[in-house]
């Protein structure tokens, strides 16, 4: 299928994701946060990228946007995992992030991920529908 | 219930001679009501400002007894306070607004009155004599009116000299609960504002619990999702077993916080481009256990296509209803279908789920949207329903639904496909 890096700070999240993807051929990273995870972006060059928004050291948006600076990222696909709309009680949508940031994530999916749903948003994603 | 503008009335009896007015006297009654003031005044917990309101008219006007009744319904008054020898089995006993009692005349007419011989009044009733063993003797009773509102009555007993009250007691007796009347009814928003905060604030700590929790729901589901793939669906041992009522008792759990969090507080949809075939996917998977246990069909099909909407909140609204769907056909199997058209009006689509289960009354119809109704006993938790109708109210939309007992029910969704606020997608 490709390779898969996951960034999320819980380890069970990151367990659980893995076990979604890996049945279906998918070489998986792993990091906890949006700084190991740029490091592992560059080292590991994946096609794809799970990430969290909230975590600790970087959040999901701050490594969202220094991937997209990334000269060898620039085709890889990014979907973002977000509990924050609850806490903060704000949402972001698409075009709100791209306002800001000059570009938004490829999908969002909210908390808790229900697996079907993600298979089939990555799908559709990637192009393999 | 008539509140006639009389004159203020006065006993049958004879009239007690008014004493003479004297400085010394007006004095007095000066320093008596600055007194009532400040045990009244800045007091705010009902039952404070009560019981020094008490203990306050008693001393100003030399009374042994004395009562205040609150107005709790349109027709009745509660004793609140009682104060005096014998009288705690009068607390909290109800007393309607009629002429069959000087209370309740007082409050009925909205009119002070001075009885100066209480058993040649015809309003007086022993009955609370009797109660109490008290032997009343006069009565000074005087509504308590605060913002032009009714609160209650103020009632005193037997002056502490052995005189009937008269008409200064009267007058002084007024000034006094003008200022009682306001301090009751200060203390009661009080009440009410610190009740609203209550709840206010158990939507800030359930709104501010929710990204944990929703992290554990999260683990929890990942979880689940691991051990599914390593179970066999025929696997008939005990841990299979065990396992399967985990599952279960995980989605219930699941469906009850989440209603929570929804519930708790004001959203505003986050409007993304969704595919409403992709959601209802979403829902089926969600639901397919707990429709495969009772031998339910569970379908769905989309005509619409891609609509904007928070596909979060919405999936949590269809998930409620299409639950109560597959409860509602029992366990001897049925259908239950989720569908959508276009709408009559243009820029609106018609979500339907529709179910050929037990139907429901029209009694119960009129109420399902209620928080906290529930017609599944203690399965329910009755948010399930109020939440769905919130999750559509956000979207700009509207909920109905049609039933009769024995012949299923549909569940209408309203919704607009273009937000509100933009003209343009």
């Amino acid at each position: 299928m490709g390779r898969a890096l996951i960034v999320d700070d819980e380890a069970d999240a990151r367990q659980f994701i893995r076990a979604v993807l890996e049945p279906d051929g998918w070489e998986i990273a792993e990091a906890e946060n949006g700084q190991t995870g740029l490091e592992q972006a560059r080292a590991f060059k994946p096609d794809l990228v799970i990430l969290d928004i909230q975590m600790p050291e970087q959040g999901g948006f701050t490594m969202f946007n220094e991937l997209k600076k990334e000269p060898e990222l620039g085709n890889c696909k990014v979907i973002m995992l977000t509990g924050v709309r609850e806490k903060t009680g704000l949402g972001f949508s698409g075009e709100e992030m791209g306002e800001f940031y000059g570009t938004e994530p490829d999908a969002y999916l909210e908390k808790p991920v229900q697996p079907g749903a993600l298979k089939r948003v990555i799908n559709r994603v990637t192009g393999n529908d | 219930m008539p509140r006639n503008r009389t004159r203020s009335q006065e006993s049958t009896s004879a009239e007690a001679a008014p004493r003479p007015p004297s400085i010394e006297h007006d004095r007095r009654a000066l320093g008596d009501l600055t007194r009532v003031s400040e045990m009244v005044a800045g007091e705010l917990a009902l039952d404070v400002v009560l019981r020094s309101a008490m203990d306050a008219a008693a001393d100003a006007l030399n009374a042994e007894a004395c009562s205040i009744l609150l107005l709790t319904s349109p027709d009745q008054l509660t004793f609140h306070m009682v104060d005096g020898p014998q009288s705690s089995g009068l607390n909290r006993t109800q007393l309607p607004i009629d002429d069959g009692s000087i209370a309740g005349w007082v409050a009925n007419h909205q009119e002070p009155l001075l009885v100066t011989d209480a058993y040649q009044d015809r309003r007086f009733n022993p009955a609370y004599d009797r109660r109490t063993g008290f032997r009343t003797r006069s009565i000074l009773c005087v509504p308590l009116r605060a913002r032009g509102e009714q609160v209650g009555v103020i009632e005193v007993l037997n002056r502490r000299d052995g005189l009937p009250f008269d008409t200064q007691d009267l007058e002084f007796g007024q000034a006094v609960a003008s200022l009682i009347a306001v301090a009751i009814h200060n203390a009661k928003q009080h009440e009410a504002l610190m009740k609203a905060e209550r709840l206010a604030t158990i939507g800030q700590t359930i709104a501010g619990m929710a990204h944990c929790v929703k992290n554990i729901l999260n683990g929890l589901q990942g979880g689940s999702y691991m051990i599914d793939q390593a179970v066999d669906p025929e696997d008939g041992t005990q841990m299979a077993d065990g396992w399967r009522i985990v599952r279960r008792n995980i989605r219930f759990l699941s469906n009850i916080v989440l209603d929570m969090l929804s519930y708790s507080k004001e959203r505003k949809p986050v409007r993304r481009p969704c595919q409403l075939a992709d959601l209802y996917q979403d829902v089926v998977e969600l639901l397919q256990d707990q429709a495969a246990e009772r031998g339910v069909t569970l379908t769905a099909a989309s005509q619409v296509g891609e609509v904007r909407l928070d596909e979060a909140a919405m999936k949590r609204c269809l998930v409620n209803l299409v639950g109560n769907a597959i409860d509602a056909c029992g366990k001897g199997g049925g259908l239950v279908e989720l569908h959508d058209r276009p709408a009559e009006t243009t820029g609106y689509v018609a979500v339907r789920v529709t179910d050929n289960g037990c139907g429901m009354a029209e009694e119960d119809r009129q109420r399902i949207f209620d928080p906290f109704f529930s017609t599944k006993g203690a399965k329910g938790t009755g948010l399930g329903l109020a939440v769905a109708r919130k999750i559509v109210q956000e979207h700009g939309g509207v909920i109905s639904a049609g039933s009769s007992p024995g012949r299923g029910t549909v569940f209408t969704l309203t919704l607009p496909t273009t937000p509100p606020d933009r003209t343009e997608d």
